[in-house]
């Protein structure tokens, strides 16, 4: 089906001006690229960029003095190779310089306790993924459409998947209209449409199942269409048309139905996984969709995260500092800080906050092993690390222009940096054997390569510009190549404006 | 045309980099505009696009078209913008007002619709139906690079499509009563 433009598009088309991105505009791009690394914003930007320095120096400085007995385990603040971080130990205590007191504010945390206020989503000025018009299904001839698989959910009835023609790669939902007979239903020739759901490539994902989300029986139907593309369409039915879906929520993105404040009614939680994780939690109030998006409630929005980890529920608000754990309150639109909450400077971060000193080598002691090892400048990002010289430890080492490829006796692995604006994060499961340390994403593993495990930190030193440090390796190999891997990453130095 | 070596490169020089903005300059700013609705905002954030593809060009693949790669980066420093609480909060906003085109005599079905006036219900829509509008109407974005540039089901695009052309339809007549 292809609609034809209309025509009041030939009077708008241009009514924004042109010559907009004037050549004042061009000069000063084309003078803030041939001065790599020395980028001069305006406006705004410096207020922001600066705003967001002086509360990460704030916070640096204020923290240790606030809490004189924790250790000050700082690879950031030594001249020290960073520690070789096995997850197993804990990281080492040396001696750091008594800070200067600040006067600056720390950044934003939130309470301990958040009071949560629902809002409506379709009058927010943000953007998220949901729409909550209600879209009626209609009905169409089965025969016009090219039906893909059929899901037969007991009780609900049979569900079509199909594309409206073909060639087409763009899927459908629809629910077969069946006619009351004197021996109970039968099926007909004519489908309820109920919408797009995905791509044909991922036909076979699409499920259908029973949700009883904000305390109302119905049906979700979950289907993809990309890599880090989904659809979830909620139906239900109404008295006065029981036969007729209709769906008045949609998300775009993944989701979980769970019953946050016991109340006995399922509240929907949708994560994203972008360049940062966002979570927002929806609810209905007074038959109204509502929401709340959680990364703002805690005050954990970009470059910090959030997310929800289903098992525990809990809320972690990853922040560039810190994690902060927060569970919802029981029968009441609050979450709490918890008892267990790790409050963690960047002394507990793998990647040491370190500008590079133009030391040429440094020794990286892994698992009572030295490895001598030289610095090399990043070609791509303003980073670079240690890197083990070629001997008898390092077998063969390949640099490539976002990062490193060796081989030891133990086995191969990768490190390589990716621009966090480069596109969606893969889906990330945290996992507990790096889950100490406060710049760990997640892991992401793809079982069809052999080396299926791609651990993903958040190296924000340049806020506005975060990179994301990925190491990549055989998960089985996991104890035989990681403790270098970890330890290259860890000595990861900035390289400071020239 | 697109300049197609560029799907291979590693980094882009000046001149490149200034072909790209000649090219492909004013889409970003009006897609930022549109999204932000902050003609300094649109400014800053469009000149950041370019200095972020001179820095990222290598991670264009060429499986989308440079100027859907572009948008896409437009669109995710746009929604970084609206998605800050400071932002947000103090509501920067200004009143929308496109330059006025002369009717076109092929608007009869809605009268002597001005461009101006177009644009004005265009910017009363939704955030979501006015962004597909715009990468339809003004980019002239094809429905799957639409479904690229947001990251949607190409089905979803053409329902937003055409409630945000009857959306845009319906205001005008109520305007013209």
């Amino acid at each position: 089906m292809k609609e034809t433009r209309p025509d009041w598009y030939s009077i708008a088309k241009g009514g924004l001006g042109d010559s907009l991105f004037t050549e004042e505009m061009k000069r000063e791009v084309g003078r803030i690229v041939e001065q790599p690394r020395a980028r001069r914003r305006s406006g705004r930007w410096i207020a922001g960029t600066a705003l967001v320095a002086l509360c990460v120096a704030a916070v640096l400085l204020i923290l240790p003095l606030a809490r004189p007995d924790s250790p000050a385990p700082s690879p950031a603040v030594t001249d020290e190779p960073s520690p070789v971080p096995s997850p197993d130990q804990p990281l080492p205590t040396p001696e750091s310089p008594e800070p200067e007191p600040s006067e600056t504010p720390p950044p934003p945390i939130a309470d301990s306790e958040v009071r949560l206020a629902y809002e409506s989503p379709e009058n927010h000025s943000g953007d998220y993924p949901v729409e909550t018009d209600r879209v009626e299904a209609k009905r169409i001839d089965k025969a016009s459409v090219r039906i893909q698989r059929t899901i037969e959910v007991e009780g609900a009835g049979s569900f079509a998947i199909y594309v409206r023609e073909e060639g087409d790669s763009q899927l459908y939902a629809g629910m077969e209209v069946r006619a009351k007979g004197t021996t109970g239903h039968k099926e007909t020739d004519e489908l309820y449409e109920i919408g797009p759901i995905g791509e044909l490539v991922y036909a076979d994902d699409v499920s259908v199942t029973p949700s009883s989300a904000f305390g109302q029986s119905g049906l979700r139907i979950f289907g993809a269409c990309g890599a880090n593309c989904v659809a979830n369409t909620w139906i239900r039915f109404e008295e006065s048309a029981p036969d007729v879906p209709f769906s008045d929520f949609r998300l775009y993105t993944h989701a979980q139905e769970v019953d946050l404040d016991e109340d006995g009614i399922l509240e929907v939680v949708a994560t994203e996984t972008s360049t940062v994780g966002k979570v927002q939690i929806y609810k209905r109030i007074a038959d109204r969709i509502m929401f709340v998006d959680v990364n703002e409630a805690l005050q954990a929005e970009h470059p910090g995260s959030v997310v929800y980890e289903g098992s525990r529920r809990i809320f972690l608000a990853l922040l560039p500092d810190r994690t902060l754990t927060y569970e919802y309150g029981i029968r009441d639109d609050v979450m709490k800080l918890t008892d267990e909450h790790t409050v963690e400077t960047d002394l507990d971060r793998l990647i040491a906050d370190k500008a590079y000193d133009g030391s040429e080598s440094l020794q990286l002691e892994v698992d009572g092993e030295t490895y001598e090892s030289t610095w090399f400048a990043n070609e791509t990002f303003p980073v670079g690390a240690y890197l083990p010289n070629d001997g008898d430890k390092v077998l063969r080492k390949i640099l490539l222009t976002d990062g490193l490829y060796y081989t030891t006796g133990s086995g191969s692995a990768f490190l390589t940096f990716r621009a966090a604006d480069e596109g969606d994060l893969p889906e990330l499961s945290k996992e507990a054997d790096l889950a100490m340390y406060g710049d760990y994403m997640g892991t992401e593993f793809k079982d069809d390569e052999p080396y299926n495990r791609r651990d993903y930190f958040v190296y924000d030193r340049d806020a506005k510009r975060p990179i994301y440090v990925v190491l990549r390796y055989a998960d089985d190999n996991a104890s035989g190549v990681r403790p270098l891997l970890l330890a290259i990453a860890a000595n990861i130095r900035y390289v400071p404006e020239a | 045309m697109e300049p197609d070596y560029l799907k291979h490169v590693e980094s882009v020089d000046g001149a490149e980099l200034r072909q790209l903005m000649d090219r492909y300059g004013d889409d970003v700013w009006k897609y930022a505009y549109v999204l932000t609705k902050d003609r300094e905002q649109a400014k800053d954030i469009s000149q950041e696009v370019f200095i972020r593809a001179h820095y990222n060009i290598r991670s264009f693949r060429g499986q989308s078209s440079l100027k859907t790669w572009l948008l896409a980066i437009a669109r995710n420093q746009s929604l970084n913008y609206l998605s800050s609480s400071y932002f947000r909060k103090i509501g920067l906003r200004e009143t929308v007002r496109p330059r006025q085109s002369a009717p076109s005599a092929e608007s009869a079905y809605l009268g002597q619709q001005s461009a101006a006036e177009i644009w004005d219900a265009i910017f009363g829509l939704s955030k979501k139906l006015r962004e597909v509008l715009v990468l339809d109407l003004e980019h002239e974005l094809t429905v799957q690079e639409i479904a690229q540039v947001l990251n949607l089901p190409a089905g979803t695009v053409k329902s937003r499509l055409h409630r945000a052309r009857k959306e845009v339809e319906k205001r005008l007549k109520g305007w013209k009563q």
